[in-house]
């Protein structure tokens, strides 16, 4: 009779912590979503608000504002192919400051004289050892 | 002759080697190994071991190494460098008093006097790792792992995308379902089987798949266990490329794993500012225990979005987090001693840690699915699995697994929103766990 008791105070007791345990996952669950659900809202009215009227965002204007014009054939030896004189655009490009347009109108090959350093070495090294 | 072997003898004694060769005087013989020298032993090989993993195989190099040098480290009998510090007022002889009313004392060490009676403070320092330990014990290194994390990480395709927010949430189902677990276990009766509340909460993190996130939350909980659940999760976070892809290909059919998503629309600079700052407010005011890693991750982001601030947001990606990284991990290597790391609820843990991640995948992938068919299949459930954290090995897994199928499909990116949001829903699970159970 007593070990009955005993065994049936531990099942209850077994019961409430797995009763307790499943609390816990609900109540978990729910706080981890109902965050992110917010969170969820917000950014996407955020992102309809942002992007309702596209026309208006300053990237378009700015875009709008640069129109690209004809330029002259860009005059290129031979050896020297269009993919590398892009290259060469872009790296232009990319080092002008805010706001300049630049155009490449020639490109001609440096040879360095003999002795000298060929001028993507020179540039590497000089990359290389400008912090000290 | 004899003196020699006397001598020889003399430093055999003395040095950690003999230690290693003994076994504890108390309890059944895996207590007894576990609290000997042989214990050392074995986690000296397992410290190797991981020691090779990370050489090796890379798993998780940049933590998996310092954890199990730190393991070797405090693991060679003797070496004293977890020893921790030593402060306590012990009370003057008779003699002693007598000597010091004389004004003869030898004053090496400090006396109070309290109630009448007189205290020497005697004081050793403790060993180089428990200092560094403190860090960890306080809850200081995980949040400024956070700090750097956010610096490095782009949360531009969870804002393209704020839907990867729920997949992130989903993804932490794990956590709750090994919590659960891990309590029942106690229902066999087994006290090897059975853990606190406290002790479930840490192991259930592991599913969480974000290691500052398990340390955190287990050094609030149950920091007895921080040694097998570090080491557990920093585990299963380099075998996602192996624990992911078969629950991944058994929840998905061949024509979801093939869905090509749409391109992600561009976020601009304004949303990428605000973000860190609305998550904050939101997460922080609904959830104040988890904010000492939301806020960290959220203020290394607004470090990085905001382009004013680089140096700080360099430092925080490169030196502070290594410098973080080495402690972190060293220490918590160091806690992985022999009396408790072998003991058999240790691989229980590493079990559960399992679990926790499958749970995690699963929900996720299941979550995804559940999307699929919401959005009338614009939406590929692999990207599900990515919510469980591991940034950015788990959108990789999404990636690859999804390339099998369609080697024209890129899902990294749309794995990247899933992924970035699981770093917060886990970080949002553990302040969860912390406040009902702390």
């Amino acid at each position: 009779m007593k070990i009955t008791g005993i065994a049936a105070a531990a099942a209850a007791n077994g019961a409430n912590i797995l009763s307790d345990a499943a609390l816990v996952i609900v109540i978990g669950m729910i706080v981890v979503f109902s965050a992110l659900i917010v969170l969820t809202a917000i950014f996407w009215i955020f992102g309809k608000a942002m992007h309702k009227n596209p026309t208006n965002s300053a990237d378009i204007k700015e875009a709008r504002q640069f129109v690209p014009q004809a330029t002259a054939p860009v005059k290129q030896p031979e050896g020297i192919s269009s993919e590398v004189v892009a290259v060469i655009a872009a790296a232009v490009a990319a080092t002008a400051p805010e706001g300049t347009q630049y155009a490449v109108r020639s490109v001609r090959k440096v040879r360095s004289t003999r002795g000298e350093r060929p001028v993507w070495a020179a540039a590497g090294i000089a990359e290389n050892t400008r912090p000290f | 002759m004899d003196a020699i072997v006397k001598a020889i003898a003399d430093i055999w004694n003395e040095s950690g080697y003999k230690r290693l060769f003994t076994l504890g005087t108390e309890g059944n013989l895996l207590e007894r190994i576990a609290t000997g020298g042989v214990g050392n032993l074995i986690m000296i090989a397992i410290a190797c071991f991981l020691i090779y993993l990370a050489i090796k195989k890379e798993f998780e190099p940049l933590l998996l190494l310092p954890i199990a040098f730190g393991m070797l480290l405090t693991n060679l009998p003797l070496g004293d460098v977890m020893r921790q510090q030593f402060n306590t007022l012990v009370p003057l002889t008779e003699e002693e008093l007598a000597h010091m009313q004389q004004g003869i004392f030898d004053q090496v060490y400090p006396i109070f006097e309290m109630n009448g009676k007189y205290y020497w403070q005697h004081f050793e320092t403790g060993g180089l790792l428990w200092y560094l330990y403190q860090g960890v014990k306080f809850g200081i290194y995980p949040p400024l792992i956070f700090l750097g994390i956010g610096a490095m990480t782009d949360f531009g395709p969870l804002i393209a995308n704020p839907k990867s927010f729920l997949l992130g949430a989903a993804a932490q189902l794990g956590i709750f379902v090994t919590y659960f677990g891990a309590l029942a276990l106690g229902l066999t009766g087994n006290p090897d089987l059975t853990f606190t509340e406290q002790q479930a909460g840490s192991i259930a993190i592991i599913g969480g798949a974000d290691g500052p996130t398990a340390i955190w939350l287990t050094t609030k909980l149950a920091p007895e266990l921080l040694g097998p659940i570090a080491v557990a999760a920093y585990s299963y976070m380099a075998l996602v490329p192996i624990i992911q892809p078969p629950i991944m290909k058994l929840l998905t059919t061949k024509k979801e794993r093939s869905v090509v998503m749409q391109q992600l629309r561009p976020v601009s600079k304004t949303e990428k500012i605000l973000f860190p700052i609305f998550v904050t407010i939101i997460v922080v005011l609904l959830l104040p225990s988890a904010a000492p890693l939301v806020g960290m991750l959220m203020l290394g982001n607004l470090f990085r979005e905001s382009g004013v601030v680089d140096r700080i947001s360099k430092t925080a990606q490169n030196e502070l987090m290594n410098i973080i990284t080495i402690f972190l991990g060293t220490t918590v290597g160091a806690t992985a001693k022999a009396s408790t790391f072998l003991q058999p609820r240790t691989i229980l843990i590493i079990v559960l840690g399992l679990i926790a991640f499958s749970f995690g995948t699963a929900g996720g992938v299941i979550f995804g699915k559940i999307m699929y068919y919401a959005t009338g299949g614009k939406v590929n459930p692999l990207i599900g699995s990515a919510g469980v954290s591991a940034v950015p090995m788990a959108a990789r897994v999404s990636q690859k697994v999804g390339q099998e199928e369609n080697p024209g499909n890129f899902l990294l990116m749309h794995a990247m929103g899933p992924n970035v949001a699981g770093v917060i829903g886990s970080a949002v699970a553990a302040g969860v766990l912390l406040t009902l159970l702390g």
